[in-house]
């Protein structure tokens, strides 16, 4: 196969890769996107709770393309395959990556998230580290990635409001009443709760629908192109400039170097086994962290002996993922009842908390409505405290959950980083297409939940001011495996990070990691809308390294 | 529901683990073993309690998902004929519905 030329060779196309491909088309560039999974169009996606949510429609099979976790303690470390723990580290093969899967709850992170060690101080145990940038780096790339990618919200002022430069391009998605009994319930508990801004367009945009209100969002992919996945809001448009060219179902096997330790291009296997290349002056690796991480250590090179950027062992090393807990109650006001799927509410009252041992970086609580997914609801109501329901006992608890309405909420609180939460190669265990899997280990600070426990009491307030019944909740020590962050520090320092704080690899000054890797640490907020900002905000720097044109003023918009 | 019918379809298929089809296997050999479609209501119910609670819970860990797919999953995968349960429930299985099983 004859070598594929480009300006810049983007691998991925989800949140990180995006972004850069459409940022840079723009600005003259040729673009070609690898991406190892399919390309659906809008009308390829149904709602179809077996296919889509229970048997990985969008997802490799395990069994062939596995992770290793790694669970236990120093010294004892057991590894697990995934198909055998039942998690699953793959979000979303296909263009566009999990952005199609995603729910678009689109919150910033804050000026304390950018130096969680300088405003807290060492936690025991843990590598929290400073951003090398701080919020106002980073704010007019949020009001751009606002606009490009179509977030609909409203502003209003609340203790722990963002600082923000723009209103919001478009207004807030129709809510069901239960928000603004939230709202009313609020101020007795002493919570101050908020609308929450999502990457759903309210209106149509662009050529794209506005949101159709079914409610079968995360986990599915949208119909009428209103969520703001890369693909819908991002790629089509770098297509469109007619500049950038994605190639599905090409998967990068490695990053090519010469003997300076530039990249020279990318090693690909298309969908017949082919392998080719593709040659480029930059390379983007966007692949979600733990894939990102494992192609980097495939590639070593003649100046990268142990895996591209890894001189200092850094590569891998302190994974995040987003420390979680739930709640749920029930009401039985028929007020209550309403088929419109969206509260969008959240409570950050808890961002800064007061442990025993000081102040601490706290979180978010997000207050949803329960997954409108019918078989994942009923399997759940098969158990009652712990023992089997059947029967006309469980056909009336299902009838009965239906016949209520239920708020839920979910707690986000800060994964601490963690010496012995990091990705690896797991040398005995290959990919159907003989290379190494991803092992994550999965090391856990005592922090999270000790955060989390906080922020589920304040759920707590805040449904049982609202009179709910039947209230439930569960801390989760486990992985969020859908928010994956970290393993590729940004940093000023070579030795203690991977990137600089452009995302450029400091060894292999024409390579950028584009997704979340960048993290030294995640915040206390789904990951998504921060990799999509700074994406844009590190594509203005590959542009101007490549001596091409500015993409898009961060002022005047798109 | 046309339940036996879908686990039956789910253990010919390739996507369950062995695990699970090994307590499907032996849970419904026991069943027949005791002749478990004979029995009316409370006997079933006497029957359930304690071996779900004893040594069939693997069967019921494993069987509990495959019967409600087959319960509230969309009838192109062969439960749930003409969306009755849906029906039954209130539930609305929202849009636009797939034409086949992919
Ligand atoms: C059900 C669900 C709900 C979610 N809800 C939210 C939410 O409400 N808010 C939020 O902020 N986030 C949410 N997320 C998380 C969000 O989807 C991710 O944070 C985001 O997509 C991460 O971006 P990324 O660029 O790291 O990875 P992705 O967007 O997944 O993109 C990575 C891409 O790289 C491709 N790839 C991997 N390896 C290779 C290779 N070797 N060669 C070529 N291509 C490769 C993958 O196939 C994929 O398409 C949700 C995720 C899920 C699954």
């Amino acid at each position: 196969m004859k070598p594929i030329e480009a300006d810049v060779c983007v691998i991925g196309s989800g949140a990180g890769g995006g972004p850069v491909a459409l940022q840079l088309a723009r600005a003259g560039l040729q673009v070609v996107v690898l991406e190892r999974g399919r390309w659906f169009r809008d009308a390829d996606f149904v709602k179809d709770e077996i296919a889509e949510c229970r048997r990985g429609k969008y997802t490799p099979d395990r069994r062939a393309d596995p992770h290793v976790v790694e669970l236990g303690r120093p010294g004892a470390w057991d590894a697990w395959p995934t198909h055998e723990t039942g998690w699953d580290f793959w979000n979303g093969t296909l263009v566009g990556g999990a952005t199609n899967l995603m729910s678009g709850y689109f919150h910033r992170l804050k000026p304390d998230d950018f130096r969680l060690r300088s405003v807290y101080g060492p936690i025991a145990g843990a590598e929290v580290a400073d951003w090398p940038i701080g919020y106002d780096d980073l704010e007019p790339w949020y009001a751009l990635a606002e606009r490009e990618v179509g977030v609909s919200g409203r502003a209003i002022d609340h203790p722990h409001a963002d600082r923000r430069s723009t209103d919001f391009p478009h207004p807030p998605l129709a809510e069901h009443p239960l928000a603004a009994a939230i709202d009313a319930a609020g101020p007795a508990a002493g919570l101050h709760p908020f609308p929450v801004p999502r990457a759903i367009l309210s209106r149509p945009a662009d050529d794209r629908g506005s949101c159709q209100y079914t409610g079968f969002c995360a986990n599915y992919g949208c119909s009428s192109g209103a969520k703001g996945s890369s693909r819908a809001a991002l790629l089509r448009r770098a297509v469109a400039t007619g500049r950038c060219a994605v190639r599905p179902e090409h998967r990068a096997r490695r990053v090519l170097t010469d003997a300076a330790g530039r990249a020279t291009g990318v090693e690909f296997q298309d969908a017949a086994g082919r392998t080719g290349q593709v040659r480029a002056r930059a390379v983007v690796v966007a692949c979600q962290a733990i894939e990102s991480a494992r192609l980097l250590l495939l590639s070593a090179g003649a100046k990268h002996p142990n895996g591209l950027g890894n001189r200092h062992g850094q590569v891998g090393r302190n994974l995040l993922f987003s420390a979680a807990g739930w709640g749920l109650g029930s009401f039985d006001d028929p007020a209550l009842r309403s088929p419109l799927p969206w509260v969008n509410r959240a409570i950050q009252d808890g961002y800064r908390l007061h442990l025993p041992d000081g102040p601490a970086k706290g979180g978010t609580v997000d207050f949803i409505r329960p997954h409108p997914n019918a078989i994942s609801t009923a399997a759940w109501l098969g158990w009652q405290d712990g023992a089997p329901r059947w029967g006309a006992d469980l056909q009336a608890a299902v009838k009965r959950f239906w016949a209520r309405s239920h708020l839920e909420f979910e707690v986000f609180a800060d994964w601490t980083p963690h010496a012995d939460c990091h990705v690896a190669l797991d040398a005995a265990t290959t990919d159907a297409a003989g290379l190494p899997a991803a092992k994550v280990r999965v090391g856990r600070h005592p922090r999270n939940l000790q955060v989390v426990e906080r922020l589920t009491e304040l759920g707590v307030a805040m449904l049982k001011a609202m009179g709910a019944t039947d209230l439930r909740t569960r801390a989760s020590a486990g992985p969020s495996t859908n928010l994956q962050a970290g393993g590729c520090r940004f940093g000023d320092d070579a030795t203690t990070s991977v990137l600089d704080r452009d995302c450029r690899v400091h060894d292999a000054d024409n390579v950028f990691v584009t997704d979340g890797s960048f993290m030294p640490t995640g915040g206390s907020v789904p990951f998504t809308f921060t990799i999509y900002a700074n994406a844009f905000r590190v594509a203005d720097r590959i542009a101007a390294q490549l001596g091409a044109a500015q993409p898009t003023s961060i002022t005047a918009g798109a | 529901m046309r339940a036996a019918a879908y686990v039956d379809a789910a253990l010919a298929a390739d996507w369950l683990d062995a695990e699970a089809c090994a307590a499907l296997r032996a849970g419904a050999a026991h069943l027949a073993d005791h002749d478990f479609a004979t029995l009316d209501a409370p006997a079933r119910d006497a029957f359930l309690r304690p071996w779900l609670d004893g040594p069939g819970r693997p069967f019921y860990r494993a069987a509990l998902p495959l019967l409600m797919e087959a319960w509230l999953g969309d009838p192109i995968h062969g439960g749930n004929p003409d969306g009755v349960v849906w029906a039954w429930l209130g539930h609305d299985p929202g849009f636009p519905r797939p034409a086949s099983p992919s």
